[in-house]
């Protein structure tokens, strides 16, 4: 109980909530902007919270993991375009309600939507992560190790088009994992006789570029020579006030859909953009009008959002307890955790109580402060939709080379960023994803290390890894999901080939 | 004569990485002890688990393009492609010069240009466009942005910029 009452004294300062009033307004902004992602928010805000206390730095990356989050849903409702995956559904009655000449309403709902599924998200992640965090305080190196394995394996197999595609960018980045003194024997691996890289690649480079640099250059890919004209312009609005009355008649399909978001968020693999839709067929099914959704009906509107919410909170509770991210903005998050020198997993829980809690009630905090500043700042954000992107690109380069040479001062750390940059964009391109890089690069170290210390423990014994009963069932797991992709992948390819012969 | 789409120039490439990895990785100092791995033996493994599905991915994409499936290679256009070289020219050229001029200079001159390229790739206009007042623009542009990210990271965050 003295953990939680610490944990509240830390949040409750002033500098931990304007930081997250900080984060939230810039991951509402990035959100906002359709193009701009919430990784590229996070990863361009690490630098910054580099030299803040742990608190006060994740404080701000949460918010800023929140407000992405539910700033998609504007240009969704205005511009039928959404700011992020999760907001797709968000389109399907949003941009209706608006061209109904509803915008303001639709916002208004959209914002206390996402609250309430922000909200029960983060109590859910409060009451379940520690039970689970417990648990895995039993794990010794093979556990570490079939974990890691695990987390590399499921991101590999959901963040890119292509499973194959998705380990050969996880292996990627467990091989730049070795890149530097051996840990055991301190041997200098692929420094290539660079005194920067003894201590291996430093991750806020690879972050940076692997989600900002390269986002730059698919923008720049995706937009060059398309008219100004292709693209809509937001509609004024003046207020968007929730309807409380509205939301109130809707409490089933809140509840529902906050349900669905959390389960669907703490799966591995699954996302916003996957609950969202899951709640919003529910809901369908559950209303007294299925034949208005898709037509502008708040109820469509308000599944979609709570559900997209609640999804971020569901998605903390993997990547917090066991070290493992189950989507591409949580493991740019857990990313920037680990250069906080907070490193997520089970002994997180064990080692930094403390901080452990503090986490789990800073995203409740961001929530509430994402709320207020929608409330008060929502013309604000319908206006962002004004900015053209070619003043953000100088900007967003500039703010890249800054956050990378702020916190060494290496001119070499600004190349490898540039590298990354360019092999995250071919990543992309060409169906790789950059997310199982990052994974590979952060467990890499936790993969190698636990291997060669069981190796030690077993002597030399690899099948020891395969028998201790939680390592064994995460292995199985893991080939299970490796299993339950290549089946879904067949069948699709089946589907595509029948499809293509008629 | 037809040139190497984009796609398998990629693979080709990390095929040939990896085998540069491993090739390095055997030069390293093995373990004395049975059992134990040596400090190349965890990089060997997790690239020679690599290449079989890197030569799979190659062996798609060769498919792909033989049965003409290929779609993402086929988008990029010339300007696409001229303006990512842009971007990556300028940011090389900016991060080169970093510390040779100073992040003053450096920076209000990449600002400068990279605002007149996004100008350029992204906002297509009539051939009428104003050059003079862009370039003006520009130049504000990025001295205003210099001069406030400066005072913004070197006072406000304490960063020390050369």
């Amino acid at each position: 109980m003295s953990v939680f009452l610490d944990a509240i004294g830390m949040i409750t300062d002033l500098r931990v909530i304007l930081g997250i009033f900080g984060g939230t307004l810039l991951g509402l902004v990035m959100g906002a902007l359709p193009g701009l992602t919430a990784a590229m928010a996070i990863a361009l805000l690490i630098p910054l919270t580099f030299g803040m206390g742990p608190i006060l730095g994740m404080g701000m990356l949460l918010g800023a993991f929140c407000g992405s989050i539910a700033g998609g849903a504007v240009p969704a409702i205005l511009l039928n375009i959404p700011g992020t995956p999760s907001s797709v559904a968000t389109t399907l009655d949003g941009f209706p309600m608006a061209r109904n000449g509803q915008a303001g309403q639709a916002l208004g709902i959209s914002i206390a939507a996402s609250f309430i599924g922000g909200v029960i998200g983060a109590i859910f992640l409060i009451f379940l992560a520690p039970p689970i965090a417990r648990f895995a305080l039993a794990f010794g190196p093979a556990e570490f190790f079939a974990l890691s394995i695990f987390g590399i394996v499921i991101i590999a197999s959901v963040s890119s088009g292509s499973m194959i595609r998705g380990i050969v960018a996880g292996l990627l980045g467990l091989a730049l994992a070795t890149v530097g003194a051996d840990p055991m024997t301190g041997a200098l691996r692929f420094t290539g006789g660079q005194p920067a890289l003894i201590t291996g690649i430093d991750l806020l480079p690879a972050l940076i570029g692997l989600f900002a640099v390269s986002q730059v250059m698919k923008d720049i890919a995706d937009r060059s020579g398309i008219s100004p004209s292709e693209f809509e312009t937001p509609q004024e609005i003046t207020a968007a006030r929730p309807p409380w009355g509205l939301l109130g008649r809707a409490w089933k399909i809140i509840s529902t859909s906050t349900v669905i978001g959390v389960i669907v968020g703490a799966i591995p693999g699954a996302g916003g953009s996957i609950s969202s839709f899951m709640s919003y067929d529910q809901a369908r099914r559950m209303s007294r009008a299925p034949e208005k959704f898709g037509t502008g009906h708040y109820e469509g509107l308000v599944a979609s959002e709570s559900s997209n919410n609640a999804t971020a909170g569901g998605a903390l509770i993997p990547m917090l307890t066991l070290g493992v991210p189950g989507e591409v903005a949580t493991a740019v998050l857990m990313g920037g955790l680990t250069i906080q020198g907070v490193r997520p997993g089970p002994g997180l829980f064990e080692q930094q109580a403390v901080i452990f809690y503090g986490i789990l009630l800073a995203f409740l905090l961001a929530n509430v402060v994402m709320f207020l500043a929608q409330l008060v700042g929502i013309r604000l954000f319908v206006r962002i939709l004004k900015v053209p992107l070619h003043l953000l690109i100088p900007l967003i380069l500039l703010f890249c080379v800054i956050g990378v040479y702020g916190i060494n001062g290496s001119v070499f750390e600004l190349w490898l960023m540039l590298a990354f940059g360019i092999l995250g964009y071919f990543l992309n391109r060409f169906g790789f994803g950059t997310a199982p890089v990052i994974l590979g690069l952060i467990l890499g170290g936790v993969a190698e290390s636990n291997l060669r210390r069981g190796l030690l423990i077993f002597d030399g014994d690899l099948v020891a890894f395969a028998t201790r009963p939680i390592s064994a069932t995460l292995l199985i797991l893991a080939m299970a999901f490796v299993g339950m992709i290549t089946v879904s992948n067949f069948k699709r390819n089946k589907k595509m080939l029948l499809y293509e012969d008629e | 004569m037809k040139v190497l789409p984009g796609r398998l120039i990629f693979d080709l490439v990390l095929l040939a990485i990896l085998g540069w990895g491993i090739a390095q990785a055997y030069a390293l100092p093995s373990t004395p002890t049975p059992g134990q791995l040596g400090a190349g033996s965890f990089p060997i493994t997790i690239m020679l688990i690599a290449v079989p599905f890197m030569l799979v991915v190659l062996v798609q994409d060769v498919l792909a393009l033989t049965h003409g499936v290929d779609s993402s290679d086929g988008g990029l256009t010339a300007v696409q492609l001229l303006g990512i070289a842009v971007v990556t020219i300028l940011l090389t050229g900016y991060v080169a010069l970093f510390e040779r001029l100073g992040f003053l200079i450096s920076t209000v001159t990449f600002l400068f240009l990279a605002m007149l390229a996004c100008t350029h790739f992204l906002v297509p206009a009539p051939e009428e466009r104003a050059w003079g007042r862009l370039i003006l623009g520009s130049l504000a542009y990025a001295v205003a942005a210099t001069a406030a990210s400066f005072f913004v990271f070197s006072l406000g965050f304490g960063l020390t910029f050369p």
